[in-house]
């Protein structure tokens, strides 16, 4: 014999072993099975090895895998559910669970597991910010669509403090609170930042408002001067406070505020106007108009600076003053079509009618293409039952835009009442070349033509009825 | 003659028939290139074609794009416009604002309507601060019905609602002022309906009306109309408005009737087209086959009174792997098939129409219009069909963007061209602004879209999850109720036959369909509908009283207003009707004379109310009704107006039963089988005495 019993049963043992050690376990056999059929084979091998060994995290995948590959996904959430819950705080997994229930249509029940890996990952030893603010954005983004405001303000508040956009997400925070009337809300977040950034002037306005906002002005109030005791000569805070005054009616307080802003912000016509407000409405009407006044006069060029004291005037409906002011800015800007109109109704209300037409008939001689300001002026003619200039200024309005329909048939109309009914039957047969199937305008021509002893006409208008259907109204639904 | 007996003889002869008008039917949008997002200047990706078009078809309208940078229309080439729609990215939307300003003042003044989406983008360029807008513009807001005050940064704390139109507002989102940071300063003139009204407690009397309608069209604006997020995949869209009643609203179609490709006689349209791509990849289902004989297997084969439209390749049959006859058996065995209408899906598939990138690398071949379309079909036809017939129905490949010469080919080679658009509308995109229109307009010309998105839009452009099409189904519910806005068609390539997640998802959804009460049809059939929908002219003739002209794929009227019923004796062409949610959908022969005339409270008179078969030869009095039936799946139909209680001998197609009407004229027939697109079969139900 070449080798002993002992020698052949040693070798045994050991082919035994190393057969035991290599041969492929169950994890490894639901791999090697994963692209085949329909996977049962994988899914049984997974789950008995997984049974043995339910912290494994490849079986949990593979096992995932293949019930996804098996068109059975819904099966696949519990195992990697279960899987992840082993191992709170485990971002691959928890981003494939989410990824799974996305997969699945199973929208909300992924927005609650996204908060649940959240405050997982809140508690990790040390957790990676990037990591957990790309779930957190997620997580925002997915409450705003949904119009979940108790998430979307966690998750603004955690950010707020993660992020290295924390103001940003603050920010956001606030407007979200004051959104929705959560003042109190509000308020104490703010007055938490104030108290780390005390001289941050945008959060002590902000808290300025939401207290008038909550109607407490004393409070407002209060706010403003701790404000101001930090930041002297704020610009915003003694504005606000001005507001706050001029809301209130307490004039000679906001005077002294506005005088400060003046000196503050000197190009600001905010303040001169408001100053002149509150001068006015305390009763001292000469000074506030000296006011505006003195700005007008610093710069006579300037357009808006004549609108503010012209609309002063007329807000207040003084169109005696407003006029004159009118006029000198028509002057010195004779284009302006609005400073035109202004003045054609600033004559209007003091009833000076006479002296808008005119002003408009001057208008449309120097500017015949200006239909705006002729159909105003057509109107006014109508009013002062000038009909028969009104029509001539419809024929021009005509000529220049004959793709009004409306026109066409208020000139007929101009024209009967005139007694001009051949300008009338004129307007309507034209009118009619170019919009024809108008039933209403048909019955009237034929009318027209029957006053004016034409029945064949007539007739022959209501024949048409009986021919081909003419092309619509252009837009005109029956 | 006086005027009231001119007035009365005119009255008289306006109820005559002899007199029309046609319904305007077409709106257009006016756009420029710089509207457009991303590199690709494609009127595909505005907004309103993506998100508008849609409700817009839905009402019965046409929608066409006008590039303001070319010309716009002439004032006569408004005739038969009903409105002009605007949605505007921006505050500056146009170098020169005026001359559109003075057009559309112009289109109002001829009773056009005119309807603000978006931004007032028509500021004056260069110009900041607000307003600044000018005298041309302001004009012509001022014929629309409202006065611009610029755009207004706002501090949450400074704005209310003061009022808002919960039939309007909140449609798919509740209105959300977090979600804006500015607001457009629009006030309505009186006379106009504000559906969304804000105060400002800032400043007194100062007031934004963002969303109303005004005598000359509405508005709605952003950024209170419409929702978009795109910091979410997908994106997330929700109208705040209700687009559907907005636009009727505003465009002022109210009791008119519209045309509608969803649904035939009664039931909603169902079909199902496959694409060719994959028909030779391996199937892992059984390695041995490929994914064309499971598909064949799996479907075809087991569902034989089923229609499918199935296209192939044609260029696969010019490369030497698959020029062998099996293949060519095989490919035969698809398509030539009595439930099967066979279709071309390109020569090498472009993938980029654009670039004319293919997905088939066929040697010595450049992608030409010609070859694609006419030269594809007659290659499959004497390859594969070998019927010498050709083809007439074609399916766009890859991106389905075809150029305005790719249409034409299809078309010179009469070939009916289908495919692109869809959309999807579930969990994850919950509105209806993810839905595509029925077409997309090709420089003079339209490709027409199919109703469904296939499995790449739920398969991550088939990278997984292979099981992603069962997700069809919500997409089918939602576009069926509470409006129906979409036809059920399946639509996959052949390649879902290759993974068996793919092909138990397809199994589920088809098993879904087909346990609904639907109309089966070819693809080519709807897309004739589809056609047609465009070239239908209706001609209103009276009060309540309509004449179709042409268009006759088109087999639906519906109207979503109270007006009467059809007074079947009165009307022609027409067999019956349904009221279903909320609408009553009138159903149509295809053939003229087609002639609908409404009534209070006709006389009653049998008619299909719903059927899944088409209706043809029909013949209805009180005792006794006659019809021919042709169809697919087991018919069956409900047929209304009959005498209540009444028993009837319903004899033909299968059947020869004695039936009762229900108490409210009703009766329910079952047919054992159908014809599976065969020759049609007479059916006659008579009272019994």
């Amino acid at each position: 014999m070449i080798f002993s019993w002992l020698q052949v049963a040693a070798f045994l043992l050991a082919m035994g072993t190393a057969g035991w050690l290599l041969y492929p376990d169950e994890y490894m056999r639901g791999r090697m099975y994963r692209d085949y059929n329909d996977r049962s084979e994988s899914v049984a091998l997974f789950r008995s090895f997984l049974a043995k060994h339910p912290g494994h995290k490849g079986a949990t995948l593979g096992l995932v895998a293949s019930l996804e590959a098996a068109g059975r996904p819904d099966e696949a959430l519990e195992p990697l559910l279960t899987f992840y819950r082993r191992r709170r705080g485990d971002l691959e997994t928890g981003r494939a669970a989410l990824a799974l229930l996305d997969r699945t249509q199973q929208l909300e029940r992924a927005d609650d597991f996204r908060w649940e890996l959240i405050e997982d990952l809140r508690v990790m030893p040390a957790p990676s910010r990037r990591r957990i603010e790309e779930v957190l954005f997620e997580a925002l983004q997915r409450a705003v669509a949904a119009q979940d405001d108790e998430r979307a303000l966690k998750a603004l508040g955690i950010l707020a403090g993660h992020s290295a956009d924390g103001p940003s997400y603050r920010d956001q925070m606030v407007r979200l609170l004051l959104t929705r009337g959560l003042l109190d809300r509000a308020l104490a977040m703010l007055r938490e930042e104030v108290r780390a950034s005390p001289k941050n002037g945008d959060l002590r306005r902000t808290i300025v408002r939401i207290q008038r906002a909550r109607g407490d002005v004393p409070a407002a109030l209060g706010d403003v001067a701790a404000a101001l005791a930090v930041l002297p000569f704020h610009p915003g805070l003694i504005a606000d406070r001005a507001d706050i005054f001029l809301d209130g009616k307490r004039w000679r307080e906001a005077e002294a505020d506005l005088r400060t802003m003046m000196r503050l912000e000197p190009r600001n016509d905010t303040w001169p106007l408001e100053l002149a407000r509150a001068l006015v409405e305390g009763g001292r009407f000469a000074d506030g108009v000296a006011v505006l006044q003195s700005v007008l006069q610093r710069d006579l060029s300037d357009r808006k600076r004549w609108w503010d004291v012209v609309y002063f005037y007329t807000d207040r409906k003084m169109f005696a003053e407003a006029v004159p002011h009118l006029e000198r800015l028509l002057a010195r800007f004779p284009a302006d079509a609005e400073a035109l109109d202004a003045l054609v109704q600033g004559h209007r209300e003091l009833g000076r009618t006479d002296l808008a037409i005119g002003l408009l008939e001057r208008r449309v001689r120097g500017v015949p293409g200006d239909l705006e300001r002729r159909r105003t002026l057509i109107s006014l003619l109508v009013e002062e039952e000038r009909l028969k200039e009104a029509a001539d200024h419809v024929d021009a309005l005509l000529a220049r835009s004959p793709a009004e329909a409306e026109t066409w048939l208020e000139g007929a109309y101009l024209r009967e009442s005139v007694g001009d009914v051949a300008g009338a039957v004129s307007l309507l047969e034209r009118y009619l070349e170019r919009f024809p199937g108008d039933d209403k305008s048909l019955e009237k021509l034929a009318a027209l033509y029957a006053s004016q002893g034409q029945r064949k006409k007539a007739i022959a208008i209501l024949k048409g009825y009986f021919r081909p259907a003419p092309p619509p109204v252009p837009g005109r639904l029956p | 003659m006086r005027p009231t007996k001119a007035a009365a003889v005119l009255a008289a002869l306006l109820a005559s028939p002899v007199g029309a008008a046609p319904l305007p039917r077409k709106v257009l949008t006016l756009y420029r290139t710089s509207f457009i997002p991303g590199e690709v200047k494609d009127t595909f990706f505005l907004p309103t074609h993506e998100q508008l078009e849609m409700p817009l078809n839905w009402l019965g309208l046409d929608l066409e794009h006008v590039d303001v940078e070319k010309a716009l229309p002439s004032p006569s080439a408004l005739a038969g416009v009903v409105g002009v729609i605007l949605w505007l990215p921006s505050t500056h939307a146009f170098p020169d604002p005026r001359p559109v300003c003075r057009w559309l003042d112009a289109a109002m003044r001829s009773n056009v309507k005119v309807v603000l989406f978006g931004q007032v983008g028509f500021h004056r360029p260069g110009a900041s601060g607000t307003p600044d807008v000018d005298p041309e513009c302001k004009t012509m807001l001022s014929t629309l019905g409202l006065s611009y005050g610029g755009i207004r940064r706002f501090d949450p704390l400074d704005v209310k609602v003061t009022a808002s139109d919960p039939k309007m507002m909140g449609f798919e989102r509740k209105l959300d002022l977090n979600d804006a940071g500015e607001l457009p300063m629009v006030r309505l003139a009186p006379g106009a309906t504000p559906y969304l009204r804000l105060e400002f407690s800032d400043e007194r009397d100062l007031r934004a009306e963002p969303v109303g309608l005004t005598p000359r069209g509405g508005v709605a604006l952003s950024p209170v109309f419409f929702y978009s997020n795109d910091q979410l995949t997908p994106p997330r869209y929700a109208w705040v408005i209700d687009p559907f009643a907005f636009l009727a609203d505003a465009l002022g179609l109210k009791g008119l009737p519209r045309p509608d490709v969803t649904t035939v006689n009664g039931r909603r349209v169902y079909t199902s087209h496959i694409d060719g791509d994959g028909f030779f990849n391996v199937s892992e289902l059984d390695r041995r086959k490929l994914s064309g004989q499971v598909f064949i297997e799996e479907f075809l084969k087991k569902r034989p009174a089923s229609p499918f439209s199935i296209s192939l390749i044609a260029g696969y049959y010019d490369l030497d792997l698959y020029k062998d006859e099996a293949s060519l058996s095989l490919s035969r065995e698809a398509m030539v098939r009595p439930n099967v209408e066979p279709a071309v899906h390109g020569y090498s598939h472009p993938l980029v129409w654009r670039t004319r990138a293919a997905a088939l690398k066929i040697p010595r071949y450049k992608v030409s219009a010609q070859m694609e379309t006419a030269g594809a079909a007659k290659v499959l036809d004497e390859r594969v069909m070998r019927t010498g017939r050709p083809l007439g129905l074609y399916f766009w490949t890859g991106d389905c963007l075809p150029l305005e010469e790719d249409l034409k080919a299809a078309a010179d080679a009469g070939l009916l061209a289908i495919n692109g658009g869809g959309g999807r509308f579930d969990a994850a995109r919950p509105s209806y602004a993810y839905l595509h229109p029925l077409s997309r307009q090709v420089g003079a010309l339209r490709q027409l879209y199919s109703p469904s998105s296939n499995e790449n839009a739920f398969t991550n452009l088939w990278s997984g999850p292979y099981y992603g099409y069962r997700d069809a189904i919500p997409t089918f519910e939602r576009t069926g109720a509470p409006r129906r806005v979409k036809p059920v068609d399946i639509y996959v390539h052949f390649y879902s036959a290759e993974k068996f997640a793919a092909v138990a998802a397809l199994r589920s959804v088809y098993d879904w369909a087909h346990a609904q009460p639907l109309f089966p049809m070819f693809m080519g059939r709807y897309a004739a509908s589809v056609r047609d929908f465009f070239a239908l002219r209706i001609d209103r003739t009276g009060p309540g009283r309509y004449r179709l002209g042409g268009g006759p794929a088109v087999r639906t009227l519906r109207f979503d207003d109270p007006v009467g019923e059809p007074d079947l004796a009165a009307s022609k062409g027409v067999i019956g009707f349904k009221r279903e949610l909320g609408s009553l959908y009138v159903h149509l022969g295809d053939s003229e004379p087609r002639e609908l005339v409404l009534a209070r409270r006709p006389p009653a008179l049998p008619r299909i109310e719903d059927a899944n078969f088409d209706v043809s030869g029909w013949e209805a009095g009180p005792e006794r009704v006659r019809f021919l039936k042709s169809g697919w799946w087991k018919s069956d139909c409900v047929l209304a107006g009959l005498a209540p209680g009444r028993s009837y001998r319903v004899k033909g197609a299968g059947l020869d039963a004695t039936l009762k009407a229900g108490a409210d004229g009703r009766l329910r027939v079952f047919f054992p089988d159908s014809e599976r697109g065969g020759r049609p079969r007479e059916v006659t139900v008579e009272a019994l005495r």
